[in-house]
């Protein structure tokens, strides 16, 4: 017998030797392939954490400072690295702090397994010191969950766990485990595979489905691909861009969808939506044929149901069926993963005559007209830093290769604008739920998925701190994050709305009191960068990107400064107010 | 308008607490609820009776049907079908003469005395819910003491000739 083959066999022994919960799940884990978990330590996963000391070089442990944190940095590993994410929290306030994360994840359709420990079987429902009915409070925001009752379950629930989070439309899992479940002993035997009577997502359309889309597209006057995060999930944005440059249609991403086509492209026309371009809310309201591609037409992007694309045929391809149809009413349903079914209608199209994109020739002019018309612009100034020029300078000095991470209001939105994505997976944002507080940590995690890359956290004084905390975290872990903190001392998108809806009457959006972010930075042991006029905006963000380590940039932008174009709550996507 | 939902899933902790959470969620009341093992094990069935819009039904439709454990949703009002519930209605006859008219009552909706003692008496009556509704209002001249009801269980319609 070879040392390895020995070796193997006195592993395979080990393996079937009993082990405690906390092994067991240890073990599931590297099964899965993960090296990297992010987390917060607490009484009821005691266990867990002392099985993890002892397997430091298996799994490396992210310390949070904040079990929110830990979620959303788990988020933004995963988005970034296309992996599952993994956190562990405690029992009781553990996994309430975690609720925010979960759902915004359920909201982004991102895989995560979220482990949280709760108190032993026996004192459950006995309003036990840290109890809370945990998978009770995350039905509503996770794809699925468990109560491990055994130990001897505990392997199977990962392994099924983890196949339910990657698979289909994906979404955060919740394991909850009871802290005496952890200490039983079970032998350990990893499945193979995962049946579910009930679930098995399709990947592939119907092939007469797909081929009665492309004939339709090929016969199209006026079409339009309206593309999402399903392109970026599915890993399809190389399809993606085949398929429009082959065809030459014009295409529109939503806000999850940024990066999955080259914004720089000349079939780009820029985000849709509520503040999306003047040529691509035009270009969608006129199509004649939508191609949407991993989308779920949210309130955000269709503007007013009854006024979007009323003359538009509409093909919707998507992994979940109960997405299709859900808001409009779709005449080609492709039920799939968009990749695969981007290369189903790819090999459909051989089938057909060469297209004639002579026939698209009227269509683009208009295109051309509408982006002629109104482009993105802003008001320069030489007094004070207007974000749009903030985020332009920021697309310059990256070349456009950053991965960024937003939360939620004013600076998403000009970010999207004006950033100017490349790639898939580099644009992270919190797009459904519209958390505060969630970009910090997710660019965190990005980071230490891509310790290489430039990770940038674009942030508002507002949101920046509500997770503020996790600076610490940060810094512990040597990363070189980068925080722009977009300051203008409002809570602007609530301003903005407060200003136009609401006959200018600001209620509780001015930040009266602010830390002074460039020692908040140094109080964490970062670093910390201000530029209060344009004329130093240039060399403080250079001088900072350049700095080893973890940055904070306090950057004052002028402070009542609007989102357009804007399309009215309640109003259609041509009804925009272009500022 | 009312609906007839008819949902199969699987027979594990939790999974009817996902469904009525969905329905719930969206502000909607549940009628009635049923749920029991089919022939299948681990297989559940749940008929869930309900009022809500066409458009509301139809999206938790979808919804219940994305949920990984549902294996199938079906609007049993969009098919022909029976529906039918069970009732237990207790009746006090403190008068021979009251008891009976309800035994009168009871031979019309072919309802079946269960128990019965000195004061009062228990039927159990099987139908649709309108006869059921219909037995208990006349009921009510008496003084009923104890009513339940099943909810509606519901089978499609078999096709084609006998």
């Amino acid at each position: 017998m070879t040392l390895t083959a020995t070796q193997n066999s006195i592993e395979q022994e080990a393996l079937q030797q009993e082990m405690t919960g906390a092994q067991i799940l240890c073990e599931a884990l590297l099964r899965e392939g993960v090296d990297t978990i992010f987390g917060y330590p607490g009484g009821a996963v005691l266990h867990i954490y002392d099985e993890l000391a002892r397997r430091q070089r298996q799994i490396r442990h992210i310390l949070a400072r904040h079990e929110q944190g830990a979620v959303h940095i788990a988020e933004g590993y995963a988005k970034a690295s296309g992996k599952t994410g993994v956190a562990l929290v405690t029992s009781g306030p553990g996994a309430t702090n975690a609720v925010t994360g979960i759902a915004n994840a359920y909201m982004d359709s991102t895989p995560l397994v979220v482990i949280s420990g709760q108190v032993p079987r026996k004192m459950i429902g006995t309003d036990a010191f840290q109890e809370i009915d945990t998978v009770g409070i995350t039905r509503s925001c996770t794809k699925s969950s468990y109560l491990v009752q055994n130990a001897s379950d505990l392997a199977s629930i990962v392994k099924e766990a983890f196949y339910l989070a990657r698979s289909g439309r994906c979404g955060p899992v919740l394991i909850d485990i009871p802290k005496d479940v952890t200490a039983e002993k079970a032998s350990f035997v990893y499945p193979d595979e995962v049946k579910l009577k009930s679930y098995s997502p399709n990947l592939f359309a119907d092939e007469k489905d797909v081929k009665e889309a492309v004939s339709k597209i090929l016969k199209a006057e006026r079409p339009i691909l309206y593309v999402g995060g399903g392109v970026i999930h599915s890993n399809g944005a190389d399809e993606l861009l085949q398929f429009a440059e082959k065809l030459s249609l014009p295409v529109t991403p939503t806000l999850m969808g940024l990066g999955c086509f080259p914004s720089g492209h000349s079939l780009h026309l820029g985000m849709l939506g509520m503040h999306g371009t003047y040529c691509a809310n035009m270009a969608i309201s006129e199509a004649d044929l939508i191609i949407a591609v991993g989308v779920r037409f949210d309130d955000r992007v269709t503007g007013a149901l009854d006024k979007f694309a009323p003359r538009a045929n509409i093909i919707h391809i998507d992994i979940d069926p109960s997405s299709v149809g859900k808001v409009v009413r779709v005449h080609t349903p492709l039920v799939g993963d968009a990749r695969s079914v981007l290369r189903q209608m790819l090999d459909a199209l051989k089938s057909f005559q060469k297209p004639n994109t002579e026939l698209l020739s009227d269509w683009w002019d208009k295109i051309e007209e509408w982006k002629r018309f109104a482009p993105l612009t802003y008001e320069p100034s030489k007094d004070v830093i207007k974000p749009q020029h903030l985020c332009e300078e920021l697309h310059r000095l990256t070349n456009g290769d950053a991965i960024i991470a937003t939360d939620v209001g004013q600076h998403q939105m000009w970010l999207a604008q004006y950033y100017g994505f490349k790639y898939p997976r580099h644009s992270l944002t919190s797009g459904g739920l519209g958390t505060m507080g969630y970009g910090f940590p997710a660019a965190l995690g990005a980071q230490i998925a891509f310790p290489e890359k430039q990770v940038i956290a674009f942030v508002g004084d507002g949101g920046f701190q509500m997770t503020a905390q996790e600076l610490a975290t940060a810094v512990q872990y040597r990363t070189n994050v980068k925080i722009v903190v977009m300051n203008n001392n409002f809570l602007g998108m609530v301003r903005q709305w407060q200003e136009i809806f609401y006959d200018n009457n600001y209620s509780e959006v001015d930040m009266q009191c602010q830390p002074d972010f460039v020692l908040l930075a140094e109080a964490f042991g970062a670093k910390g960068f201000r530029a209060k006029h344009p004329n130093e905006l240039t060399e403080v963000l250079r001088r900072g990107l350049e700095t080893q380590g973890v940055v904070v940039f306090d950057i004052e932008v002028s402070q009542e400064a609007n989102v357009y174009p804007m399309v009215p709550p309640g109003a259609g996507l041509k009804e925009m107010v272009l500022g | 308008m009312r609906h007839t939902l008819s949902i199969t899933v699987e027979n594990r902790c939790g999974e009817l607490a996902r469904i009525v959470n969905l329905v719930s969620g969206r502000g909607m009341n549940i009628e009635s609820l049923s749920v029991s093992e089919t022939l299948e094990t681990g297989v559940s069935k749940a008929t869930l009776t309900l009022f809500g819009e066409e458009q509301q039904i139809e999206l938790l439709l979808k919804q219940l049907s994305r949920q990984v454990r549902v294996l199938s949703v079906c609007d049993m009002n969009n098919i022909q079908h029976f529906e039918r519930e069970m009732t237990f209605v207790s009746v006090n006859t403190p008068e021979e003469f009251s008891r009976q008219e309800i035994l009168q009552l009871a031979a019309l909706f072919r309802a079946e005395v269960v128990d019965a003692n000195q004061n009062a008496i228990t039927l159990q009556v099987f139908g649709e819910r309108n006869k059921i509704d219909w037995m208990l209002e006349q009921l009510k001249k008496f003084e009923i003491s104890e009513c339940i009801r099943t909810g509606t269980v519901a089978v499609p319609k078999l096709r084609g000739e006998i």
